[in-house]
């Protein structure tokens, strides 16, 4: 073998460890970006796993806090209506009193609804079942029924909501709405016999049919006069509610 | 435009990723500054952004997830700007890291986006796909590099 020979089988050497060494590069990177996928996903699962529970069956109910819901948002309330009944927009809402969504709505949305809307008497809210979660759903919407026959229809909506917990866990169960409306302020027995009264099951019946009818299929939906709003910011139902009111 | 640039000598790929990282800052701003002034996101014809901003995952300990969606794209955005630079290639590497971390917080929002929601929001889903472009521009220039 001569000196050319020799150096080019050198060179030749010398290009395939180079490529072999890209080639080890390139698989060890695919590992670690493999092993980082990996890693991030138990990360996330030990983190789901061992997030708190939301409250169940086992936590008391609690009562509402600061007194009458309605006194604290300063407008007239009749029945499950608020606001005036002469308001010439009306603002439908459509709850199940088991989805989270409908609380955070409650929470983040409706009080400056009140504020800007109810407040000026322009608007009237008027609360709505659409109970289709499962059986803890007919039920709380059946104690929102029998608190509105003792006219704490807003308080009792505002306890329902401060004790929900994890869907058809048995937290809105009878033994636990009686509870909440004991510590509501409502007359205990009157309530009981409200909350499995015939006339309470077809008011929730005839509510879940006229959702279908209206059009309603997810919670909360804001409907006003008639035009669905799906869930509506504050500022939206405003900006409705400005043209419905201001319209000849 | 790219070759422009790299005719004048500018181009360089932490520019690329510094510019999906501020498109993705720019949403993730969006969405926080919506979500802590109280409001909801508007998603014109589309629905399902009231669904997943009243949901109750889109808040970790009080705090809009989209504020952390600002802070991963701040974050991502100085270390594609530094990398660009400094040319020091630990500030991609870190880009490279957090972006398949974002990634993998990405995919499970999506999953409960799809299955536990079940609504979709237009804005997280341009997030997210920002997100994956990102991390899949980063993983171009990383293996092109070997």
């Amino acid at each position: 073998m001569n000196e050319f020979e020799r150096g080019t089988r050198t060179q030749r050497r010398q290009r395939q460890q180079e490529e072999e060494l890209r080639q080890a590069k390139k698989r060890r990177f695919l590992l670690f970006t493999g092993a980082g996928l990996l890693l991030g996903l138990a990360i996330l699962m030990v983190a789901v796993l061992t997030a708190p529970r939301t409250p169940t069956a086992d936590v008391p109910p609690a009562g509402p806090s600061g007194g009458s819901i309605v006194a604290q948002w300063g407008v007239t309330a009749e029945g499950r209506t608020l606001g005036e009944s002469s308001a010439p927009v009306t603002i439908d809402l459509w709850e199940d009193f088991q989805c989270p969504a409908c609380k955070s709505w409650g929470d983040s949305q409706l009080p400056a609804v009140i504020a800007q809307d109810v407040a000026s008497g322009n608007a009237r809210i008027v609360f709505n079942d659409f109970a289709f979660l499962g059986p803890d759903s007919e039920r709380a919407a059946r104690a929102a029924w029998a608190a509105e026959q003792q006219g704490f229809f807003w308080d009792y909506y505002a306890t329902l909501y401060a004790n929900q917990g994890a869907e058809n866990s048995g937290v809105y169960s009878e033994s636990r709405l009686i509870e909440m409306a004991r510590l509501t302020g409502l007359n205990e027995d009157r309530f009981r016999e409200d909350l499995n009264s015939d006339a309470a099951k077809q008011a929730v019946a005839n509510s879940n049919d006229q959702a279908q009818q209206t059009g309603v299929n997810s919670t909360p939906t804001v409907v006003i006069n008639g035009q669905n709003l799906s869930a509506a910011s504050a500022e939206q139902i405003h900006d409705v509610v400005l043209q419905l009111s201001s319209a000849p | 435009m790219i070759n422009a640039l790299r005719r004048r000598g500018l181009w360089h790929p932490g520019l690329l990723l510094a510019i999906l990282d501020l498109i993705g800052l720019l949403i993730a701003l969006y969405l926080s500054v919506t979500a802590l002034s109280g409001g909801l996101p508007v998603c014109g014809p589309l629905k399902g952004c009231e669904e997943v901003a009243l949901s109750e995952y889109s808040r970790v300990a009080g705090i809009p997830v989209a504020v952390f969606g600002v802070g991963l794209s701040l974050t991502l955005l100085v270390l594609a700007l530094a990398w660009w630079r400094n040319e020091r290639v630990n500030l991609f590497r870190a880009h490279y890291a957090l972006s398949l971390a974002g990634v993998v917080f990405e995919g499970y929002f999506t999953y409960l986006e799809l299955f536990v929601i079940e609504a979709v929001c237009v804005w997280c889903a341009a997030y997210g796909i920002s997100l994956l472009v990102r991390f899949g521009v980063a993983f171009a220039i990383w293996y092109r590099r070997l």
